[in-house]
């Protein structure tokens, strides 16, 4: 440690007091024996003093909760008005179906997919189950992938959720070397965030497959209650553990979990 | 309830520096400062608050991509020129998907893997504490971490040696 330049982001936690015990020894012991790196930390304390009187603090964080109100809070009251739930969830559900069956699945997916019995949509959605609906772009086309499926390194693969009523939800991975990766939501740590319930939900971004061989395995957790992520990802890692339970078991939950899963299997590369 | 105050007291000075760093506009980065708390309060209830310092560092980084990627800089230094690389794969990794499909369906963006780019090869960290900042095994980040390098064609050369 002692030739080794502790990084600001470092130096930043040590004076929050936020360092990890045993880091916080090491920078202590390098700020005892480097006058440069103690420069470095009452410069901090400076700029601290310095942004503090510039901006203050009653400026600043009723520019913060204004902004908030700004941004969220008219989502907020318009998520609170007096529906007619059923009717408005789906409308909802039918018309974001609707834009996606347009626009990404090919024809002959939708007529896959139609009811053939002609029954309700209502119907359909009220004995819906969460689950995941997978996507491969393949040059101008995108295609949806069926449980199995073979998929090869380097597809693209666009996943969405339907939450079908449940409340909270969480995405991760498994592939062939056991590696576990979380897909949703974005930030690994805390509570499980409330799943939209407006249909199908596409992730924000893609996910492009790598070469780890033998299989690509998608679950979607989910709970009528909010859960702690670390609960769902240390199921994921102790099942990834196992690569040849991976491709099959379910993940060992505490009782209240819903699970779902999907496997894409890999092509020889 | 979050305290606003408080936490911009104890924390927006290193947010704020941090939004300096990677903006180098004092106007700009006052507004990313701002939002930054702004998505901190907004998703108050699914946030782990123990240690705020690493979840507000990582927001404020993805708050500025996301500023960056409109704003086009022309990098000066070492690490801008290795910041907008990273910025610049968004759009390579976006077209790759149809980013205007995308876009305009879901209307969201994700800029987690960037913003773990960013950590690991603007700011020096470890793959073990990137790990441990984003709550991903360290094959998962290097996994994620080598598919942005590879989608970069066009990078510069120092990012292929990180």
């Amino acid at each position: 440690m002692a030739n080794k330049e502790v990084p600001d982001w470092q130096l930043e936690r040590y004076l929050l007091g936020e360092l990890s015990a045993n880091l916080e020894k090491e920078v202590g012991n390098q700020l005892d024996a480097d006058p440069s790196l103690q420069t470095r930390l009452d410069a901090l304390k400076e700029s601290n003093r310095e942004i503090l009187s510039s901006y203050t603090p009653e400026i600043q964080s009723r520019q913060i909760e204004l902004t908030y109100e700004q941004t969220y809070g008219k989502q907020k009251r318009e998520r609170g008005r007096p529906t007619r739930p059923k009717l408005r969830s789906f409308a909802y559900a039918l018309s974001t179906a609707a834009v996606i069956l347009i626009v990404l699945i090919p024809l002959r997916n939708i007529l896959r997919q139609a009811p053939s019995d002609g029954g309700s949509e209502e119907i359909r959605l009220k004995g819906l189950n969460p689950h995941l609906v997978v996507y491969r772009k393949s040059g101008d086309e995108i295609n949806r992938l069926e449980d199995g499926e073979s998929v090869a390194p380097g597809d693209v693969i666009q996943l969405s959720f339907v939450a079908a009523g449940k409340s909270y939800g969480a995405i991760y991975s498994i592939d062939g070397r056991g590696v576990v990766t979380l897909h949703y939501p974005d930030i690994a740590e805390g509570t499980s965030p409330g799943l939209d319930q407006g249909g199908e939900i596409s992730l924000p971004y893609a996910y492009e497959l790598d070469d780890a061989p033998l299989f690509e395995r998608f679950f979607f957790i989910t709970s009528d209650e909010p859960f702690d992520l670390a609960v769902v990802r240390d199921a994921a890692h102790t099942l990834a553990s196992q690569v040849k339970r991976a491709e099959r078991k379910r993940l060992k939950l505490p009782p209240g979990f819903k699970q779902y899963s999907i496997i894409l299997r890999k092509r020889e590369y | 309830m979050l305290d606003t105050k408080f936490l911009y007291e104890r924390y927006g000075p290193m947010v704020l520096r941090r939004c300096r760093y990677l903006l180098r506009n004092e106007e700009k980065a006052l507004d990313a400062m701002q939002d930054t708390f702004v998505r901190v309060i907004h998703h108050k209830k699914r946030l782990n608050m123990d240690a705020p310092s690493s979840l507000l560092y990582r927001i404020a980084t993805n708050v500025c991509l996301n500023m960056l990627r409109s704003e086009r800089r022309h990098p000066h230094t070492h690490d801008e020129k290795i910041l907008m690389s990273i910025v610049d794969v968004e759009e390579h990794e976006s077209n790759i998907v149809n980013r205007h499909l995308i876009d305009k369906l879901f209307g969201r963006e994700s800029q987690s893997t960037k913003t773990m780019a960013v950590l690991h090869y603007v700011d020096g960290m470890t793959l073990q504490e990137v790990s441990n900042e984003v709550g991903l095994s360290v094959s998962g980040v290097r996994k994620r971490l080598r598919g942005l390098k590879e989608r970069a064609k066009h990078l510069h050369k120092d990012f292929y040696n990180g």
